[in-house]
């Protein structure tokens, strides 16, 4: 049975904005490919014969210029187009305003098994020690399979930061070449630099928990925003947000002050010394507002780096 | 009695690296780990091309003749930690064309030189080469360094030439970014083996 390919799209009413997508499927399909979108958008499926489901493509971004339809379709069964939801809410514009957090990679290390096969080597060369020529040669053969050992390129953190202000609580995620953003974001919204090309991936293998990544080259960052909890506070009363690793407090007069761990529901602890704030956390606060930075304990998932902002503007 | 200084003679061929050597891998592994020092002394310089210039300067050391130490362990070893340094490299990022073009020339290096230096100890030719691996590898380079780069003094062209000919300066200039041909420290490594080779014939001839 040829491949069925279904390059209708029913809803002709729909406006050009991003949306929430759902798809029919039946098996066997392992992939299905969009067109009419911002960028390559593929859902990634394992159906077998005679097995269908309906998906929900957590988030399509719809070409403005063009209607989204299916492009392609890998293996013998077929795909059609349900409905298009309007898409969640958009982040404001003042979270957009704020500075984005910056992965900082950390230096590549040595993985643990070349220190193994360095000091396997080491022995080696002892062992052989009787031989001249036998230990240069043990020697050269482990410096061999060091050089030919598969390489680890050096891993940027993916950082979140919970930008809370007057719109509210917004998680703005970043990360370098791969996102796997929170559920109902936008990772279209921004790559830097902008205008670099990415692909999203719909991966509903498993039907019950569908989730979405972006991927791009190595050197762009992706951005993906959503909406945080309902309610954070910081104050010098308590903390009933959550615990933070490393606190520092702007005073509306402009004076910066480190206030180091702070569990959830303490009290400020007292100023102290030392400690170095990333400046794209000291950047992007008006003058005369109040600002509280903390790093938290436990980052979010998807993160390995978290971090909260809070600005409160004067007199508020 | 035959026997007793055959057993004599093995004993003493299975020594033990030379303590420098065991220094050289301490501040090479050094080099390769994780400290924050290392990260901004060096910063993204070819780490294959430190631990070379560390390797080569202490493999290529005249020997002396009574010694016991196995300078075969030394070069053994080092190698293992050559190997180390341009898989560092590699994670680093570096070309894997670039991390060769560092890595066959010190290959060579190291055999040549340490090969000179062990038949050196073994022939009659321990002074010439001594003289040679201090004007040509060491001497004349460090030399010119310490007046050109630290005292701004202007060398004339010969000792420039004659610094420039030392496969440590090779090294250092690789360390550096520098993309200089390997072809004429190569020439003085080649060199100083022939040099220890025919004073060996010399010998034979001689017995």
């Amino acid at each position: 049975m040829s491949a069925l390919l279904w390059v209708v799209f029913a809803l002709c009413g729909v406006s050009s904005t991003d949306g929430v997508l759902e798809l029919r499927l039946e098996g066997p399909l392992s992939a299905v490919h969009l067109d009419g979108v911002r960028v390559p958008t593929h859902v990634i499926v394992d159906l077998a014969p005679a097995e269908a489901i309906t998906v929900r493509v957590p988030w399509l971004p719809i070409n403005p210029g063009d209607e989204p339809r299916l492009g392609r379709v890998d293996g013998e069964g077929s795909a059609r187009v349900e409905v298009l939801h309007p898409s969640p809410e958009l982040a404001p514009p003042s979270v957009m305003r704020r500075p984005l957090p910056r992965p900082v990679g950390t230096p590549p290390r040595v993985p643990p098994v070349a220190w193994w096969l360095f000091s396997g080597g080491l022995l080696a060369v002892f062992a052989a020690r009787r031989r001249p020529i036998g230990v240069a040669l043990v020697g050269a053969l482990f410096g061999l399979v060091l050089v030919v050992l598969p390489v680890s390129a050096p891993e940027k953190p993916v950082v979140a930061v919970l930008e809370v202000g007057p719109f509210g609580a917004w998680w703005v995620h970043v990360g370098a070449g791969e996102l796997h953003p929170p559920s109902g974001s936008h990772p279209a919204l921004e790559t830097r630099p902008e205008g670099a090309s990415w692909e999203w991936l719909v991966d509903v293998s498993d039907p019950a928990s569908p989730h979405g990544f972006a991927r791009t080259s190595p050197g762009t960052l992706l951005v993906a925003r959503a909406p945080g909890p309902a309610e954070v506070s910081l104050s010098e009363k308590g903390n009933t947000f959550n615990a933070l690793q490393e606190t520092w407090r702007r005073s509306s007069a402009g004076e910066w002050t480190r206030h180091g761990v702070w569990d959830h529901g303490a009290p400020l602890p007292a100023a102290r010394e030392g400690g170095l704030l990333p400046t794209w956390l000291r950047a992007g606060a008006p003058p005369g507002a109040e600002v509280w930075v903390g790093r938290l304990a436990e980052a979010p998932p998807g993160a390995q780096e978290a971090w909260v902002r809070l600005i409160r503007p004067g007199g508020q | 009695m035959e026997i007793q200084e055959k057993v004599a003679f093995d004993s003493s061929r299975v020594g033990l690296p030379p303590l420098i050597s065991l220094l050289c891998l301490a501040a090479s592994v050094a080099l390769l780990l994780p400290l924050e020092a290392v990260e901004e002394a060096l910063g993204g310089s070819s780490r294959l091309a430190w631990c070379a210039l560390f390797w080569v300067a202490i493999l290529s050391i005249p020997q002396a003749s009574g010694g016991s130490a196995s300078w075969s362990v030394g070069l053994g070893i080092g190698l293992c930690v050559l190997g180390l340094a341009a898989h560092l490299d590699l994670s680093l990022g570096a070309d894997a064309k670039e991390v060769w073009s560092t890595g066959w020339p010190t290959l060579l290096f190291s055999v040549l030189l340490a090969g000179a230096a062990s038949r050196a100890r073994e022939t009659k030719s321990t002074e010439r080469h001594l003289l040679l691996w201090f004007v040509l590898v060491l001497g004349v380079p460090l030399f010119a360094h310490t007046l050109g780069q630290w005292g701004g003094v202007q060398l004339p062209a010969w000792i420039e030439f004659i610094a420039s000919a030392s496969p440590l300066d090779w090294l250092a200039g690789r360390a550096g970014g520098d993309e200089a041909e390997p072809w004429l420290p190569l020439g003085v490594s080649v060199l100083l083996f022939l040099s220890t080779a025919a004073s060996g014939s010399d010998k034979e001839v001689a017995e």
